[in-house]
């Protein structure tokens, strides 16, 4: 017989189930189970070797259900009076319920060790977790349970008397980037709790050392099977890095449009008729093959489309002038040639001079001057004309 | 009940008659007596299931319970006694 306690067997496995399932209701007893034709081979056998000779079988049932067995074995034969068999039959009532409260308890035990270990690992992942969370009775407004993580992120322990009602009050919540309080309704939890759906909001505080830290709230309602919201869990996070690099963000692209604005304007060469035959094109910046293209279209535009004689290119703001600049420069001049205009450069810097000296381009065929001044002296005299009235 | 003589003897009626009432008596009185012994065998008993269902509330371990269930058995003192709860399966 197994003599463990504990141990678990399928009960069609055990040999001697049939026997124990054929009197639920009367205590069996088998006085000799060498003799008894109830026992079979391989029952008698087990029997055998366990050395038992009588056994008394007692089936414990409870509302016509099977909670157990309680078995009574003995080394040589016993005969059962019908007292005892009346006093066992009474009794198996009772030891029914002492089994099944035994079940019922270990059972409650096992689930009760189950939610312990489960409450201390929650308990230990709220503790080790980032982010502050804070548990709250809906009616009450009032935290119940709260972890490490948002004390410090409020920079302060959380009061479980306060209501989430004077939360900026306690804690000095502010609106993002200002010192206005932040309205208490429109915290997440309280909004949460008076809407019944998830609310996000972000809001700043004021740390005990004076450190302003930004946070994100998550308010989470948690209803019951009514659709009332019992509580609420409010989740914190620290965005502070996020938002300083959002910050970042947002002045680095304000910088690189200011940038790419003024480098538009820069692009944007406008041709100056100063008289009806004369066109000055002043360039600004520097001339790369994009921008050189651009040059010779709007040049070529404009001196096609008027009456002008004279086409003054001033580079007196470019600041570098590398061979591609010069190729586009030198194709300029040519075009107007062509169209019957007197290309002039003007506004050559020292180092533009050495450069181009550097790179052995000569700017060959384009009458260069010094200075706008000059070449708009020169184009006058060109055209035989004293002034440019 | 039964009375022996040694020497024949015949009942008279008055005898007779006393015979009647006192079977009668004696039949009364023996039928009590059995019905008391019976009834304090079986108050016996029930104080013993009382004891032993008292004892067994109370049982702190299954060992403790396991020696009350014993406590009726013949020779219970080379008895082995063993406690199983039946649990349902998946399937029931």
């Amino acid at each position: 017989m197994p003599s463990q306690v504990g141990a678990r067997y399928y009960l069609p496995d055990i040999p001697f189930a049939r026997l124990y399932l054929s009197s639920p209701d009367a205590p069996i007893l088998i006085s000799d189970v060498t003799a008894d034709s109830r026992v079979d081979d391989y029952a008698r056998a087990l029997y055998g070797q366990t050395g038992t000779r009588s056994t008394l079988i007692i089936a414990l049932t409870m509302q016509d259900r099977w909670v157990g067995l309680l078995n009574i074995i003995w080394q040589r034969p016993v005969e059962l009076d019908e007292r005892e068999q009346r006093i066992y039959q009474e009794l198996a009532k009772h030891a029914a319920l002492r089994l099944d409260h035994s079940t019922v308890v270990e059972r409650l035990r096992g689930s009760l060790e189950e939610t312990r270990r489960q409450g201390a690992m929650l308990h230990t992942i709220l503790d080790s977790i980032p982010v502050g969370v804070v548990f709250t009775e809906a009616s009450s407004g009032r935290s119940v349970l709260s972890n490490p993580a948002a004390a410090r992120l409020l920079g302060r322990p959380i009061d479980r008397e306060i209501p989430i009602e004077q939360g900026t009050q306690t804690y000095g919540f502010l609106r993002p980037g200002s010192e206005e309080p932040y309205p208490n309704e429109e915290l997440p939890g309280a909004r949460a709790i008076r809407t019944g759906a998830t609310e996000t909001a972000e809001f700043d505080v004021l740390v005990p050392d004076h450190d302003r830290r930004s946070l994100e709230g998550i308010g989470v309602p948690m209803h019951d099977t009514a659709g009332v919201v019992q509580n609420v869990v409010l989740v914190l996070s620290d965005v502070t890095v996020r938002k300083r690099a959002e910050e970042e963000r947002r002045r680095f692209q304000e910088e690189a449009l200011r940038t790419q604005a003024a480098a538009l304007a820069e692009r944007c060469s406008p041709l100056i008729p100063i008289t009806d035959d004369i066109l000055v094109l002043p360039i600004i910046g520097s001339i790369d093959i994009q921008r050189g293209h651009q040059l010779i279209d709007t040049v070529l535009g404009g001196a096609s489309q008027g009456r002008a004689r004279v086409a003054i290119i001033d580079i007196t703001g470019v600041r570098f002038v590398d061979t591609q600049a010069a190729a586009a420069l030198t194709y300029a001049a040519q075009a107007l040639r062509l169209l019957g205009v007197i290309p002039v450069l003007t506004g050559i810097k020292a180092e533009v001079a050495q450069t181009l000296v550097g790179l052995g381009i000569g700017l060959e065929g384009l009458i260069t001057r010094s200075t706008l001044q000059a070449g708009i002296q020169y184009a006058l005299r060109r055209l035989g004309k004293s002034s440019i009235n | 009940m039964k009375i022996s003589w040694a020497q024949p003897h015949s009942f008279s009626a008055e005898e007779h008659e006393i015979y009647q009432i006192l079977m009668t008596a004696l039949s009364m009185h023996l039928g009590g007596l059995c019905a008391r012994l019976r009834l304090s065998s079986e108050v016996r008993d029930l104080d013993l299931v009382r004891f032993i269902t008292g004892q067994l509330s109370i049982a702190s371990t299954f060992d403790e319970a396991l020696r009350l269930l014993l406590l009726p058995a013949p020779a219970n003192d080379e008895a082995e006694v063993v406690l199983c709860s039946i649990e349902n399966d998946v399937n029931g």
